[in-house]
């Protein structure tokens, strides 16, 4: 127990434990730390440490994680389709600003075409006001069927994974979009609102199965698997939609199997439905393929379209450590995140109440322990009996106190209440009762007046109290949220905790600025607490001081 | 001068002296009153007597009488909600044991127990938004740091999903939406994940420190006669160190009680919107949606009324039971 010298294996012991225990507090701080380094694509990756995945630098060939090289299928002008070049990773942003419906160019100028020679044109920008205001950035996204004009309802989650998106506004765009579309479409996005948004499977709606192919029906060709033939056994049950992520990609020509099951799909009249061409969508340098991402590579059945994204966990990959320093730029420095504002805010709060509370708390507590006066003793148990009035009593009549004085939305109304506490004067009251009795005593026969008393001797032997008191009322003003949320909202007086809530709206947050801010505004109780240790520690042990 | 004289001119010389002294008094004390009584004691006033009339901002007050507490005391939610934050208060017995033993740790002659103990107070020094934001996303079903790291645990034990197959993340359960039915009663994952959550906050906080500082204070004679005695560890602890530190047990308690009474709008707020299905919402979470959301200001004050008698009881019940128990 106590001031005990432990033996060996006591000490080895207690280490262990409190080393393994240590690290269970300490991972999800690490964990934050580096989810703030991470991109937006990778914060639910298994990576522990910030990975840079891509397909690989400029011009490497792409290939399957099997080894098979990937190949463009031009489609003739009599629709045959013939083997075009092999793949090669483009990266490097290829599209100029415009509007939507401008072509395409390149930042050299160059006028974009897609792999079957026809234009690119710019796709929807997608932006709603919010997002607008809080991220400042114009959220350009491709459209998709720009480049896989084949196979229209595919990708519309690339933007999805475009740090500052507003995924909300996305899914809104992609609704209006298959609602737009007669039949099937509008049936296919209650599924694909299910699957694709929810759970991050990626799912793809091409034709009717149900109609066009049989898939895996008795007529399907039986599967080589090293020389041995394996029959078909698993008949599938028709569905409308297929999840792609339960087949095979292949060169054109190979058959499309399912990863499930071991077969072949087969159309309608028993023949394999094959692979017939594929290209790559444009990836960008900041944008890089992450493990769960599809890169969309297109497939021509005969006369029907397959889109089938290619998994970044299914191409060969080069994964690289990477920091992303921009999402701590982004949250100090960008005009419309506004972090370093309400830092400020928060920042300024603090320092008037920690003031205000010293200077009213030490007076109060001067009065409550070194003078007598009438009535005293009553009022100071008013006070105390206040110390268990829980917040939510005072929530509403200060909110219409407030309200009346017009300081809703105004730094009175965040620091005026809190300039006095009964906790502080409590606190203080019960360390200058342990101050010796005649200390001032000596200075009234000088003539000193009662206010020198306080200033020059009494407040001079507080220190450490006064110390204790500003760090602990500095930490409650620098976190607190709940009364900065109902006041004060407005972003000209917003304080952090609230900011950094705002990360977080409705159905996207942006985890990687959250994290970021997040660490950032733990910094400076950090710095407190390391050196203010020792006042940390009393002040926690003063709160518990018998009344 | 007459004696009667001498006694009034003494008397009113008191009167102005107490006068005098009550004047210095109220002038050093005035700043702290006027805010207390503005914003504390005032307001708290106000909601005793606003809790007998209906009001939204919008219209004038209505005396009704006690109609906010019958209604209160008629409403299932409400017992619910007490319901729900009486069982978030499992996690302070839970984390006081766990501080405790920590502390125990600690007040050994180790090295690096400074390092020690600022990797476990950085809970405490994290603002409560940014570790409520953190715990959601740590919750998260898929890929969120608690079932990453739950998963492959998993598969050491050899545990098979649905197909037979090593369970899969989708396979895994989402914390704070998840919901079973037992025997008829429904049982929400969202209570023990936030519990264990507080648990983890609060462990190596204050009441760790408190406990620190209580070990420290325990003389070391008794345990060197003890020692001498023959007694065991386990005795030592319980027959010394536990009844020297039970004021501060006892004081832990009672404020863990305060703040666990008034406690969980921050959490539900951020983490849950008092959800799935109302079971993380708390009277204090209850009083917000109803005062700031719903704007019913009579019925708001009604309910955070009652929360002020639990918690003076539950306060004064207390310190009579412990001035018994201990010497505080």
């Amino acid at each position: 127990m106590a001031r005990e010298k432990p033996s060996l294996w006591a000490t080895i012991g207690s280490h262990t434990f409190l080393v393994a225990f240590g690290a269970t507090m300490l991972l999800p701080f690490l964990w934050m730390l580096a989810t703030s380094f991470k991109g937006e694509g990778e914060v639910f990756e298994r990576n522990p440490l910030p990975m840079a995945t891509s397909l690989g630098d400029e011009g490497t060939p792409l290939a399957t994680t099997a080894g098979a090289p990937l190949y463009a299928a031009l489609r003739q002008a009599d629709g045959t389709v013939v083997r075009g070049e092999a793949l090669r990773v483009r990266l490097g942003n290829p599209v100029q600003e415009g509007s939507k419906g401008d072509r395409a160019r390149t930042p050299g100028g160059e006028n974009l075409a897609d792999d079957l020679g026809l234009p690119v044109q710019l796709g929807n920008v997608l932006y709603n006001a919010k997002d607008l205001a809080a991220w400042g950035g114009l959220a350009r996204f491709r459209d998709p069927r720009v480049y896989v004009k084949y196979a229209e309802p595919v990708t519309i989650d690339d933007a999805f994974s475009a740090p500052g998106f507003d995924r909300a506004a996305n899914e809104a765009a992609a609704q209006r979009w298959f609602c737009e579309r007669p039949g099937r479409y509008a049936g296919a996005w209650n599924k694909l609102k299910q699957t694709r948004f929810a759970g991050r499977v990626p799912l793809m709606v091409t034709k009717d199965l149900g109609t066009s192919w049989a898939p895996l029906s008795g007529k399907a060709e039986p599967l080589n698997i090293g020389g041995v033939a394996v029959p078909n056994r698993h008949p599938r049950p028709l569905t409308e939609f297929y999840q792609f992520k339960n087949i095979t990609w292949g060169a054109p020509g190979e058959p499309v199997r399912d990863l499930t099951l071991p077969a072949v799909l087969c159309q309608a009249d028993g023949t394999a439905v094959r692979f017939e061409q594929a290209f790559p969508i444009f990836r960008t340098a900041d944008d890089p393929l992450k493990a769960d991402e599809r890169s969309d590579l297109i497939a021509f059945v005969g006369d029907e379209t397959v889109a089938r994204p290619v998994l970044g966990s299914e191409v060969a990959l080069s994964q690289r450590f990477r920091l992303v320093w921009s999402n701590y730029q982004t949250v100090l420095t960008d005009p419309n995140v506004k972090m370093t504002l309400f830092a400020w805010n928060s920042l300024f709060i603090a320092v008037c109440v920690v003031l205000l509370q010293v200077l009213t708390c030490s007076l109060a507590a001067f009065a409550f322990s070194r003078i007598e006066w009438p009535g005293r003793d009553t009022i100071f148990l008013l006070y105390l009996g206040t110390l268990m009035v829980p917040g939510a009593v005072t929530m509403i009549p200060n909110y219409l106190i407030l309200q009346h004085l017009g300081w809703l939305n105004s730094f009175f109304g965040l620091i005026i209440p809190a300039a006095a506490s009964a906790y502080g004067t409590f606190m203080l009251r019960q360390y200058m009762l342990t101050l010796p009795k005649g200390l001032e005593e000596a200075a009234r026969i000088d003539g000193a007046g009662l206010l020198r008393v306080w200033w020059d001797i009494v407040l001079p032997l507080c220190k450490p109290a006064i110390i204790t008191l500003a760090i602990f009322t500095f930490s409650g003003a620098w976190g607190a949220f709940t009364w900065p949320l109902i006041i004060a909202p407005d972003e000209a007086v917003r304080v952090l905790p609230v900011a950094l809530k705002n990360f977080s709206t409705g159905q996207s947050t942006a985890y990687t600025l959250l994290m970021a801010a997040s660490l950032i505004m733990m910094l400076p109780m950090l710095i407190l607490f390391i050196f203010g240790q020792k006042y940390f520690v009393k002040g926690i042990q003063l709160g518990g001081v018998k009344g | 001068m007459t004696d009667a004289a001498l006694a009034a001119q003494h008397a009113a010389d008191r009167t102005i002296k107490r006068r005098r002294a009550l004047f210095t008094g109220m002038s050093f004390i005035s700043p702290n009153l006027a805010l207390f009584l503005v914003f504390t004691l005032g307001p708290t006033l106000f909601t005793l007597g606003l809790a007998f009339f209906r009001w939204d901002p919008f219209t004038t007050p209505v005396f009704v009488g006690f109609e906010n507490f019958n209604r209160m005391f008629a409403d299932e939610r409400f017992w619910y909600y007490l319901f729900n934050t009486a069982v978030f208060m499992i996690g302070l017995p839970l984390s006081m044991a766990g501080s405790l033993f920590l502390a125990v740790l600690l007040s050994q002659k180790l090295r690096g127990v400074i390092a020690y103990r600022t990797v476990f107070y950085l809970p405490t020094l994290t603002s409560g938004v940014a570790l409520f934001l953190l715990w959601k996303v740590m919750y998260n079903k898929e890929g969120g740091l608690i079932n990453t790291l739950i998963l492959p645990v998993l598969h050491l034990f050899g545990v098979t999903g649905s197909g037979g197959e090593p369970i899969g993340m989708s396979e895994m359960p989402d914390w704070l939406n998840q919901s079973w039915t037992v025997m008829g009663i429904e049982c929400y994952l969202a209570k023990p994940a936030l519990i264990a959550m507080g648990v983890w906050a609060g462990i190596g906080g204050g009441t760790m420190i408190l406990y620190l500082a209580a070990l420290a204070g325990v003389p070391p004679e008794l345990y060197e006669a003890a020692e001498i005695d023959g007694a065991s560890r386990w005795r030592r602890f319980w027959d010394i160190t536990w009844p020297m530190i039970a004021p501060t047990t006892f004081f832990i308690v009672v404020m863990g009680m305060i703040g666990g009474l008034q406690g969980g709008f921050e959490m539900a707020y951020l983490m849950t919107n008092g959800g799935p299905d109302d079971s993380t919402t708390t009277i204090g979470y209850f009083i917000f949606n109803k005062g700031f959301n719903e704007f019913e200001f009579g019925y708001a004050a009604a309910v955070s009324f009652v929360l002020f008698t639990l918690v003076a009881t539950i306060t004064s019940v207390n310190w009579r039971f412990g001035s018994k128990a201990g010497d505080y």
